[in-house]
Parts: structure tokens; C-alpha cells; sequence
């Protein structure tokens, strides 16, 4: 359920700017208020997650409810990401949604593998990418129980 | 080696001819018996040896091929002694053999040495010291068919004390023939079986680079649509959320330019994943299994069934299909393929479509047959090429895949395809394949051998 200040923080993973917009756009639509935060690439990622690097001491790095990770990114990919963070533990309760556009089974694997939440592939028309960002938001924060931070 | 002859008595009675020729017989009987099953060149010297050493009733006997490239060398070879030499010899030991044997190599073929006294020859370097005197030598060599295989034989120090004899030069020559013939096919095989583990390995070698260079477009291949789909996906989404916001407020054919914008994309992505699809061909997607085509028909009828209502088509298997050694996902791509074309390419009737199957002389014949709109033959050949369409793209939906893809698999399998067609008249297309056989254990190839070369190892 939503946090006592009742604004959930997404961290989207992506380095395309269009995935980023299909993204944005769909949050739009989310009845729960939710703050964007997106980081390029898999060390970005983890200087967020870990308020370390150029995110030491800045405002507004949250932890965040839901981490949308892609697969392919530049330096660290999606699954050495993953890997860090479901290992750490501290950040492993985080629930993690894959968010790529590779259908490859092994990839797929790899992610649940690794200890991935749930895989949404995003290869679809951006019609149904939104419904499917709209079925996480309806079953992580109107159906599940988010995990205490 | 029977030894009977020693332990009979004085050597001298076989000098008699009476004797001796069956002797000589048996002698050759057992060497050329236990030779014969010997695949071993340094085994078969031995029993070579061995048997010269009852041949000439002699102390010591030595058989040795020479180098090829070498100074007179004896390599392999064998020295065959009796009990009364106490030390084996080696090379250098025997009676002035390395000089003398030189000397053999540089000489005539067939040449015959006889000497009374080891040391008489210019070459000796004489008896060792230690060594049990030995008198008498008998030598000559021998060149093989090819010439390229040269034998040494040698016989020292006769039993009975006496000189070697003309009778004794009679049967060297007979016997160094033996010995050649004998070794001369031991090193062919010897040479065979090396060229065949080198080629063996050669294979490997090419075998795994083939396999490296498959994996590597492979990856290629994924990488690549990928990544071309990433901006697809972009200009997709954009145009989507232009048309979703400002749709209403475009004029004219606003709306219009995007559609197409999108259906541009669409095309492209499914243009991509038949490359893919295509690239992918080359790799085997699943183990080779005997699969039932009855059932894979089956599997493709029901993937059609939407496509299948929605032309009232009747889809019919008229003879019986064979359960065949094959990867099951590339057959049911070649007949989700024709099948599916079968319905999409049909005319005002409702699609009839006939299945069936035939065995001609080891090759399996397939077809698909169609009551649809048909091809005219000046087409036929240019329907399995790749991304080659016979119609607007908005007749017929479709980027011209299907069949390139079927051409591809069936050639794999060493079969072909092919069209029965005429415009407005339907279309069959057959194809046929080469049945696989299993080979049976008696059809496996046996390793290069000389005749008589005996069991392969």
C-alpha cells in the first residue's frame, strides 16, 4: 500500500530516451502519485541506489518503492545490475521489474534467475506497454503489499 | 617359435635337403601365421628375427629397416639371439654392425655380404669386447615395391661352427623378400592410420571453427535486430502519441501520414524478425528425433485455427504421413508456412487444402495442395526468393518470408522444393527430401589397411 506521505518513487533503468517517454507517459496515467527518477546506465544506477558518486548528498534521492530495470544498458548490463542488487542486503527487498524488449528465453531466465520480481517485455505497441506499466501499478500498489522499507 | 631343431640334436643333419625343405617350410609357416595378425612394425621385426635365427640356425639375426633420411641407421629393428649370448645385444654391439651396416645402406640392393670373419670387412668395427665371439656374417638388404621402404638382414656365427654357404646365400634373398614384403606393408599402414588421425584431426579442427563462425552470426544476427528495432520502437511510439493527443485537431491527411508512419514500422520490425528467423536456420533448433507428422500437422492446424474460421477453410491430410528422423521445429515451420499460404492465398471458394505424402526410391515427397488464386509459372522460380512478393502490399499481407524460409530448411535436409501452378487454377507446392539413414554397424568404414594386415586395432 502507498507510504504515509502517499507519493511512491519509481527509479526507471533505461538508457533510450524514447523508452524513457513511453515510460513517463504511462506513469502519467497511474492514480497513485508517483516521482519519476531515471538513471542512464547500470552505474548510475547503484551511485542512486547507494546515495553515493554525483547522488552524495543530493536532495531528492529516495529510496525508491519499485525499481524498473532494462536489460540492455551500457558498462553494467541489466543482470550485473540485478545481480547487486538482490545480493545487497540492504537494497534486496526492493522489488525489481524487468523492463526490456529482448522475448529471449534465456535472458528471461537469467532475470528470475537472479531473483528479478516479474519480467514485462516492452516490445509491444506502446498501447499495450502502458497496460501492462498500468497492471503494475495496479498489482504492486493496490494488490500487494510493498515491502517495508 | 618352435625350437625343436636345436633340441634335436646337431645342427649339421639339416644341411641334408631332405630335412631342411620341409623345415624351411615350417619356419615360414609359423612366422608368415603369427606376422600376418601383428599390426605392431617393431613386434613383427621380432618375429622376423626370431626366425631367421632358426632359418640359418644361427647365433644372432637382425632385422631393421632403415631411416628414410638417416646415416644408415637401422630404425625400427629387431636382434634375435640365442641362449648361448648371454647380454642382449644392441646395435653398436652386434658384430661389427654399425660400420658394416652403413655400409649395407650404401650399397646395391640385394647385394649379399658373406665373410668368414667378422672383422674381414674394411667397415667393421669388430666384435665388442665381452661379448661372445661371434664368426661369420651374412647380410644383404632389400628395397620394397615403392623403393621406398630399405630392409636390413643379418645372420652371424652359424650354430655348427661352420662358414656361411652358397645354400645359405640361396635362402638370405628369399628371406629378405619375406622380411620386405612383410614390413613394406606394415609401414603402409603404419602411414595410413596417421594420415587418417591427422585428417581426423584436421576435422575436428574445421568442425569447431564452423561451429564457432555459426555461433558468432548467431550472435550477430540477435544483436543486430536488437538493436534496429529500438528506433522502430521509438517512431512507433511517438507517432502513436502524436495521433493519441492531437489526432482530433490534425487536418486533411495529418492522421493519414501518421498511420503509415506506424504501419512503416510494423513492416520493418516483421522484416527484422524473418531475418532473424532465417539467420537462425543454421543452427538446429532441437535435438534430431523421429517425429510423427501426423501430430505436427496437428500442432500447425491449431496455431491456423483463427485464420482457418475466419476462411471457412477445410484443411484435409489425404494419405497416410510418416513418422520421420527430422528437428521438429523445421518441419513445422515448412508446413506451418504452406499451409498458412495455402488459406492467405485464396480465392472467392472457400480454401480447400490437401496434405500428402509419398515414398519413391529413399526420398520422402510432400505437398501442399490449394484451390486458391494460383501462380503463373513465369513466378515460380521467383516465389522463394527472399522478400520477393507477387502482389501489393496491401492485397496480401505478408513481407515474402514464408517461403525463402521453407527453401532454406528443405535444402538443409538435402531436399528441394518446388511449384505445380497456373494463374486462377490453385497451387501445389511439393517438396521432397532424401530419407536419412541411420548407418548399420556393418556399414562402418574400416580403417586403411593392406590385405592381410589382420584385425584393425
Amino acid at each position: 500500500m502507498t507510504p504515509p506521505d502517499g507519493t511512491i518513487n519509481i527509479l526507471l533503468v533505461e538508457d533510450s530516451p524514447t523508452d524513457v517517454q513511453i515510460a513517463r507517459r504511462a506513469l502519467r496515467r497511474w492514480s497513485v502519485p508517483c516521482s519519476l527518477h531515471v538513471v542512464r546506465d547500470g552505474e548510475e544506477a547503484l551511485d542512486f541506489l547507494y546515495r553515493r558518486g554525483r547522488y552524495q548528498g543530493q536532495a531528492d534521492v529516495p529510496r525508491p518503492d519499485i525499481i524498473l530495470l532494462d536489460l540492455n544498458l551500457p558498462k553494467l548490463s541489466g543482470h550485473g545490475v540485478l545481480q547487486q542488487i538482490k545480493q545487497d542486503e540492504g537494497l534486496r527487498r526492493i522489488p525489481v521489474v524487468m523492463f526490456s524488449a529482448s522475448e529471449e528465453e534465456a535472458d528471461i531466465g537469467v532475470s528470475y534467475d537472479l531473483g528479478a520480481n516479474a519480467y514485462i517485455s516492452k516490445s509491444e505497441d506502446p498501447a499495450t506497454v502502458q497496460t501492462r506499466l498500468g497492471a503494475i501499478e495496479s498489482y504492486w500498489l493496490k494488490t500487494a503489499r510493498l515491502p517495508p522499507q | 617359435m618352435e625350437t625343436a631343431p636345436e633340441q634335436n640334436g646337431p645342427a649339421e643333419g639339416l644341411r641334408d635337403l631332405a630335412v631342411f625343405r620341409p623345415w624351411i617350410a615350417r619356419i615360414y609357416e609359423q612366422m608368415a601365421a603369427q606376422v600376418g595378425v601383428e599390426n605392431d612394425v617393431e613386434k613383427a621385426l621380432q618375429i622376423l628375427a626370431d626366425g631367421a635365427r632358426q632359418l640359418f640356425q644361427s647365433r644372432l639375426a637382425l632385422v631393421g629397416v632403415f631411416e628414410e633420411e638417416g646415416e644408415g641407421l637401422l630404425r625400427p629393428f629387431a636382434v634375435s639371439h640365442h641362449e648361448s649370448v648371454e647380454q642382449p645385444c644392441q646395435l653398436t654391439d652386434a658384430p661389427g654392425a654399425t660400420g658394416i651396416v652403413r655400409a649395407l645402406q650404401q650399397g646395391e640392393a640385394r647385394a649379399v655380404l658373406r665373410l668368414r670373419e667378422v672383422s674381414d670387412h674394411p667397415d667393421s668395427s669388430g666384435v665388442p669386447p665381452g661379448h661372445v665371439p661371434l664368426r661369420g656374417l651374412l647380410a644383404t638388404t632389400q628395397l620394397d615395391q615403392s623403393s621406398a621402404v630399405k630392409a636390413a638382414f643379418l645372420v652371424s656365427d652359424r650354430l655348427d661352427g661352420a662358414d656361411f654357404d652358397e645354400q645359405d646365400e640361396a635362402l638370405v634373398h628369399g628371406f629378405a623378400s619375406f622380411c620386405t614384403a612383410t614390413l613394406s606393408k606394415l609401414t603402409l599402414l603404419e602411414h595410413a592410420e596417421a594420415q587418417r588421425d591427422e585428417l581426423h584431426q584436421r576435422l575436428l579442427a574445421a568442425n569447431a571453427r564452423l561451429e564457432a563462425k555459426s555461433q558468432e552470426l548467431e550472435d550477430f544476427a540477435y544483436v543486430v535486430s536488437h538493436d534496429l528495432k529500438e528506433p522502430l520502437r521509438g517512431a512507433r511510439a511517438l507517432s502513436q502519441f502524436l495521433l493519441d493527443d492531437y489526432g482530433d485537431s490534425l487536418e486533411g491527411e495529418g492522421r493519414e501520414y501518421l498511420l503509415g508512419i506506424q504501419e512503416a514500422c510494423d513492416r520493418m520490425k516483421q522484416l527484422i524478425e524473418d531475418v532473424l528467423a532465417l539467420s537462425r536456420l543454421d543452427r538446429q533448433e532441437g535435438p534430431v528425433e523421429a517425429v510423427d507428422l501426423a501430430e505436427v500437422i496437428q500442432d500447425v492446424l491449431a496455431d491456423l485455427r483463427q485464420a482457418i474460421e475466419e476462411a471457412n477453410a477445410e484443411v484435409q491430410v489425404v494419405t497416410a504421413l510418416p513418422v520421420v528422423p527430422c528437428d521438429r521445429v523445421h518441419v513445422q515451420t515448412v508446413f506451418a508456412n504452406l499451409i498458412g499460404n495455402a488459406i492467405k492465398f485464396r480465392s472467392e471458394r472457400p480454401p480447400l487444402v490437401e496434405i500428402g505424402y509419398s515414398e519413391q526410391d529413399g526420398v520422402d515427397g510432400f505437398f501442399v495442395r490449394d484451390n486458391g488464386i494460383g501462380i503463373a509459372p513465369e513466378h515460380h522460380e521467383r516465389i522463394f526468393g527472399l522478400f520477393q512478393r507477387l502482389h501489393a502490399r496491401d492485397e496480401y499481407e505478408g513481407t515474402g518470408a514464408g517461403l525463402a524460409i521453407v527453401k532454406k530448411i528443405i535444402e538443409q535436409y538435402g531436399g528441394r522444393a518446388w511449384v505445380e501452378s497456373e494463374a486462377g487454377r490453385g497451387s501445389t507446392f511439393h517438396f521432397a527430401i532424401p530419407r536419412i539413414r541411420t548407418p548399420q554397424p556393418a556399414e562402418q568404414v574400416q580403417p586403411v589397411a593392406a590385405a592381410g594386415a589382420g584385425p584393425t586395432r
